[in-house]
């Protein structure tokens, strides 16, 4: 058996060994089991994960992450509310909203700054170096141009340059420039009243801005039916001034004429309507044209009518004249032996304007000849409680009200602390300042039968529909009786009469009642008078049975004569003349009624 | 061979119950492909349909986007063409063209009284009339009544309403 196997191997010796047995069938099985079953927890595993994954993001993160696409997805285009307009009294336009333009730029995006910046010189007429300088800035946004025309911005969005974008933007406009400038006021940059009326009502003017929200693909073009929602701008309260347009520019250039003959520093000029107090006209020299704002001086845009005050002189002489009529202190008939000189306190004595003999004078001749002394003869007659009393009556040391912002309400000292002085001061317009609106509100208040109608300069609003919604009208106060006015009045008709002072005011076709002044002007840095200057003044109004205007019209510190009966009067005949044709007010000197 | 083995080849065999044949029509084969482009054509029809719709909604679409621009620049040119107008109708361009045209400024108004009119001192009949003088004869002379009884304020008749 040894031998047979030795054989054998002898035999075969080359014969290969067997391949090695395949593990068993049960071995194999046990492992295929085990790799499923970690496939299968690994895809659990796994699904487990996406399960969590997607309720993460589908149900706690949901709300931020649709916000976040819907940011990527959504634009909001800001519309800019168009602020309403100002009309004058006959509706034509005073201050309208154009749309315009605004060029802006992120400089990180603009790929040749230089080529940019010359290109856009170019188009916007503005100086390449500026917008250099502003493409070289760091931040992400530069405005390069705002409020220019649409032709303009349209033209540069044409150049499709990288970095610089066009936007709405909407214009302020002043169609009839310098006319009632400070008056309207301006805008700034942003749209914001900055003076007069558009500051005044700036949040009728406003309006609200809407907004549009648009769903827009990857190349920024909108999706037709993608997400969409509108929300309208409210456009601005369209306001409707008491001012009339033409008669303003009237008033204006007869205002600048006298400035410039006699070479005065400024002047104002105030046209009302005594029944309603509404007013025509408001006029001040220097102007400014509120289209080129920054080209403009700071003092031409003030309105120097309701924020400047000054002495009204012989004009203030018509409060002590009602005063003392409402009090029956005198009549107009009461006569009175008037010196050129009163000593009224130890260190003061007051004089008339010239030397004359001790003349007898009734009260209509003393406020005809505006006589200083007359009229402090008769204050004392009438004390300074009253006088003080009047002056409160008629509006001074409180502001009266009318729709403008920064007005003054002129320097009146409480009467306890009056000087002994004060009582002739007071009583002849010095030591006093008011303003031009205010001295037209007496002078008002006299032709009105004796209430003073509060000054506005709002007529009403546009609605809607396009109609005129009235403004609200503050009622007026009594501050004399109408028998008093009325006496008042027939003695103003003397001023310009022969012998009065303001014959330069009368009129050919209407009566006249006014009153000039002619004040020292103080020195608000070293106290006491301007030596040589002086404030010329004329009040008045017609016709003066039945007034429809009142005028009151002041130049500051003429060089060129100074009395307001040759400075003042000039323009008030010019003024009232025009506004009473404009009104068509009939004339009442039958003589001179027609030619 | 064993004695079990020839018992069970000597056992009767069991009888088959075969099914009775018989003789059926031949079946005919439907052809498939008129239904294929009929099911192709409807699916075709539905998609394009679908897709026309589509066109059609976002057309209107885009027709309302690009009438809406419409309106815009049409709103623009409005209020430019009106502020032209304000620019022109400004009292100082006005009274410069006034000047260039060697016009002068209006003289005296002159009025006619008409008979049985309420207003006192005015002119007598036959004299002209100014246009400076809107609502001449019809108001004015000195009946202080006038303050209280109604608005014989001139302004008011002046007034420009919408």
């Amino acid at each position: 058996m040894a031998q047979a196997k030795g054989g054998s191997r002898k035999r075969a010796p080359q014969r290969r060994r067997p391949p090695p047995r395949r593990p068993p069938r049960r071995r194999r099985r046990v492992n295929g089991r085990r790799r499923l079953l970690a496939l299968l927890i690994l895809s659990l595993l796994a699904f487990l994960a996406i399960t969590g994954r997607l309720i993460v993001l589908q149900v706690f993160d949901a709300g931020s992450l649709d916000q976040a696409a819907a940011r990527q997805r959504l634009t909001v285009i800001d519309l800019p509310a168009t602020r309403g307009r100002i009309y004058d009294r006959n509706l034509d336009d005073l201050a309208i909203s154009i749309p315009a333009r605004a060029i802006w730029a992120d400089p990180r995006l603009v790929k040749d700054k230089k080529r940019t910046a010359a290109r856009l010189a170019r188009a916007l007429g503005v100086p390449r170096k500026a917008l250099a300088q502003r493409l070289d800035s760091r931040g992400r946004f530069v405005y390069l141009a705002r409020r220019i025309p649409r032709t303009r911005g349209d033209a540069v969005q044409a150049m499709n340059l990288p970095g610089i974008f066009v936007e709405v933007d909407v214009a302020r406009r002043y169609p009839s420039g310098t006319v009632a400038s400070q008056v309207l006021g301006f805008v700034d940059v942003e749209g914001h009243g900055q003076a007069g009326i558009e500051q005044q009502y700036d949040g009728l003017l406003r309006g609200h801005p809407g907004k549009v929200q648009l769903e827009r693909d990857p190349r920024g073009r909108t999706i037709p039916q993608g997400r969409r929602s509108l929300e309208p701008a409210e456009p601005g309260t369209d306001l409707v001034l008491t001012i009339d347009q033409r008669l303003q520019y009237v008033t204006e250039q007869a205002l600048a004429r006298a400035v410039h003959d006699h070479r005065a520093r400024a002047g104002s000029v105030v046209v009302m309507s005594p029944r309603t107090g509404e007013i025509l006209a408001m006029a001040n020299v220097p102007t400014f044209d509120p289209n080129q704002v920054g080209a403009s001086r700071p003092e031409t845009r003030r309105n120097r009518a309701v924020e400047e005050v000054f002495e009204p002189g012989s004009t203030n002489k018509t409060i002590t004249a009602a005063a003392a009529l409402e009090h029956g202190v005198v009549t107009p008939k009461t006569e009175t032996i008037v010196p050129d000189s009163l000593p009224l306190c130890p260190e003061k004595t007051f004089h008339d304007s010239h030397w004359h003999a001790p003349e007898l004078m009734t009260f209509a001749d003393i406020v005809a000849k505006s006589s200083n002394v007359g009229t402090i003869m008769t204050a004392r007659q009438l004390g300074r409680d009253r006088l003080y009393q009047a002056e409160v009556d008629f509006g001074y040391g409180r502001r009266s009200g009318v729709d403008l912002p920064g007005e003054s309400p002129g320097i009146l000292r409480p009467v306890s602390s009056w000087y002994c002085t004060d009582l002739g001061t007071n009583a002849i317009g010095q030591g006093v300042a008011v303003t031009v609106l205010q001295m037209a509100s007496v002078y008002g208040t006299v032709a009105n039968n004796g209430v003073l109608q509060p000054p506005t300069l709002l007529r009403g609003m546009v609605d809607a529909h396009g109609r005129v919604a009235k403004a609200d009208r503050k009622p007026g106060r009594r501050v004399l009786s109408a028998h008093t006015a009325r006496s008042l009045s027939r003695i103003l008709e003397g001023v310009v009469m022969d012998g009065g002072t303001g014959t330069v005011a009368a009129l050919d076709d209407w009566q006249v009642a006014g009153k000039t002044g002619t004040a020292r002007k103080p020195d608000t840095r070293h106290g006491g008078y301007l030596p040589g200057a002086y404030v010329g003044s004329f009040i008045g109004f017609a016709p003066a049975k039945r007034p429809a205007v009142v005028v009151a019209v002041v130049i500051d510190q003429p060089s060129r004569g100074f009395y307001g009966g040759t400075v003042a009067a000039p323009v008030f005949k010019e003024v009232t003349a025009s506004a009473l044709r404009r009104l068509g007010v009939v004339p009442t000197l039958p003589a001179k009624a027609v030619r | 061979m064993s004695s079990t083995a020839r018992a069970q080849r000597q056992a009767p065999r069991p009888q088959l119950q075969l099914p009775r044949l018989r003789a059926v029509a031949p079946i005919s084969r439907v052809p498939r492909l008129p239904f294929l482009l009929l099911t192709i054509a409807a699916i075709v029809a539905a998609v394009f349909g679908l897709v026309a719709l589509n066109v059609s909604v976002n057309q209107q679409s885009f027709r309302i986007s690009e009438l809406e621009e419409q309106t815009r620049v049409a709103e623009a040119r409005w209020t430019a063409l009106q502020a032209d107008v304000d620019r022109l109708k400004a009292p100082a361009r006005i009274a410069k063209a006034g000047a260039a045209a060697r016009l002068t400024p209006a003289g005296r108004p002159r009025v006619v009284a008409w008979p049985g009119s309420r207003g006192r001192n005015v002119a007598s009949p036959g004299a002209a009339s100014s246009p400076a003088a809107p609502g001449a004869g019809l108001s004015g002379g000195d009946d202080q009544s006038g303050w209280t009884a109604g608005d014989p304020f001139p302004l008011k008749r002046y007034l420009a309403e919408p």
